[in-house]
């Protein structure tokens, strides 16, 4: 009886640990993707010359973008190491996983308030270009749409057969 | 595994590769911005014009020319230009106290629109304006009332030059407005 105790105490720190290189994996995935890969993006802008014509961006809406920018990025990265860390079915992977998924509109609607939807550069002596990113940006929120109900169906599920999840998990089954 | 599982799990990989392609896009996109204006000799602007319209009208004509070569990997769509162009000259004595006085007299004002670009094309593509196409103005009064000893007498210039397109599938669109390019004098 202890021997299988022992055997099962042993599986779930060995799962624990699994569950938490997973978590800080995606972590890591989304930090890139949320935050540093937006922010080069923006940075190389900056930098971008067309026709040999130096471009601009404005100062304090470059500002502006970068600072939603990391915010909404940390806290999703955040995020996402505990939806990732938590064990497959359960519950707290339900709820965090929904509330990533939420943050991401957040973040696709950041590019909104910030002024990143619709970026406006100065050709230096010669003009202006403006980038319309909407309809990206709104085609991005419908895939999100359709991850929130996903997400919301999961969790419902979680909630209603937790028993069984449980019960498939101690024999180490899958249901 | 149960029906709702197996549909959700569908649902899932449906996401995932919608997801992935528009995050495809996206890149290509931007590389394709990169491709193109990254070099200088993808776009060509040339602006050319021949005659005098108060010497010569009939033979007057503004020829704007442009070139791209559209590297990326998606097709140049809905592309129009828009502009609007100025004569210039300076009023002698506008005031009556010696004073000259800098004119602005809209000559054209209009929007073409060109063929898409498809995706590893160079094309060609001009504008051309004559004296059909320019607004109705008092050439007279100008000729009469301009500063000869301004050099030059008269200018040609574009107040606004609106270059409008759409990439990434018509996903991402862009504008690019060129102020008060000098296009020719006359004298």
């Amino acid at each position: 009886m202890s021997f299988t105790k022992d055997k099962i105490k042993k599986k779930l720190e060995r799962a624990a640990a699994k569950n938490m290189v997973r978590g800080f994996f995606f972590a890591a995935i989304y930090l890139v993707t949320t935050l540093i890969i937006p922010y080069m993006t923006f940075s190389w802008i900056r930098s971008l010359e067309v026709e040999g014509v130096e471009i601009d961006i404005y100062q304090k809406r470059y500002k502006a973008i970068i600072y939603w920018l990391v915010a909404f990025g940390l806290i999703i990265s955040g995020t996402a190491f505990f939806a990732y860390s938590s064990p497959a079915q359960s519950i707290r992977r339900g709820v965090f996983s929904m509330i990533q998924i939420i943050l991401n509109c957040f973040y696709l609607w950041s590019y909104k308030f910030s002024g990143a939807l619709e970026v406006e550069f100065e050709l230096i002596d010669l003009g202006y270009m403006t980038m319309n990113l909407s309809q990206l940006i709104l085609l991005y929120m419908g895939i999100y749409f359709l991850s929130v109900i996903l997400k919301a169906y999961d969790l419902a599920d979680f909630i209603v057969n937790r028993k069984k999840i449980q019960a498939a998990r101690v024999k180490g089954g899958k249901k | 595994m149960r029906t709702s599982r197996a549909i959700r799990l569908i649902m899932r990989i449906f996401l995932l590769l919608l997801a992935s392609s528009m995050s495809l896009v996206s890149f290509l996109g931007g590389y394709s911005a990169l491709l193109i204006l990254g070099n200088e000799d993808n776009i060509d602007l040339d602006i050319d014009f021949e005659g005098d319209p108060f010497t010569d009208p009939l033979n007057f004509e503004i020829e704007i020319e442009f070139e791209i070569y559209n590297m990326g990997y998606f097709d140049l769509e809905d592309l129009n230009i828009e502009m609007k162009l100025y004569l210039v000259y300076d009023w002698k004595n506008k005031t009556g106290d010696g004073t000259n006085v800098t004119q602005y007299v809209k000559i054209y004002e209009d929007d073409k629109s060109f063929k898409t670009i498809e995706a590893g094309e160079k094309k060609k593509n001009s504008i051309t304006i004559d004296t059909e196409d320019l607004l109705k103005i008092n050439l007279t009064e100008i000729l009469i009332y301009s500063d000869k000893t301004r050099d030059p007498v008269i200018e040609f210039e574009a107040d606004e030059i609106i270059i409008k397109a759409k990439y990434s599938l018509g996903l991402i669109s862009f504008k690019v407005k060129i102020e008060d390019y000098k296009l020719g004098d006359l004298g």
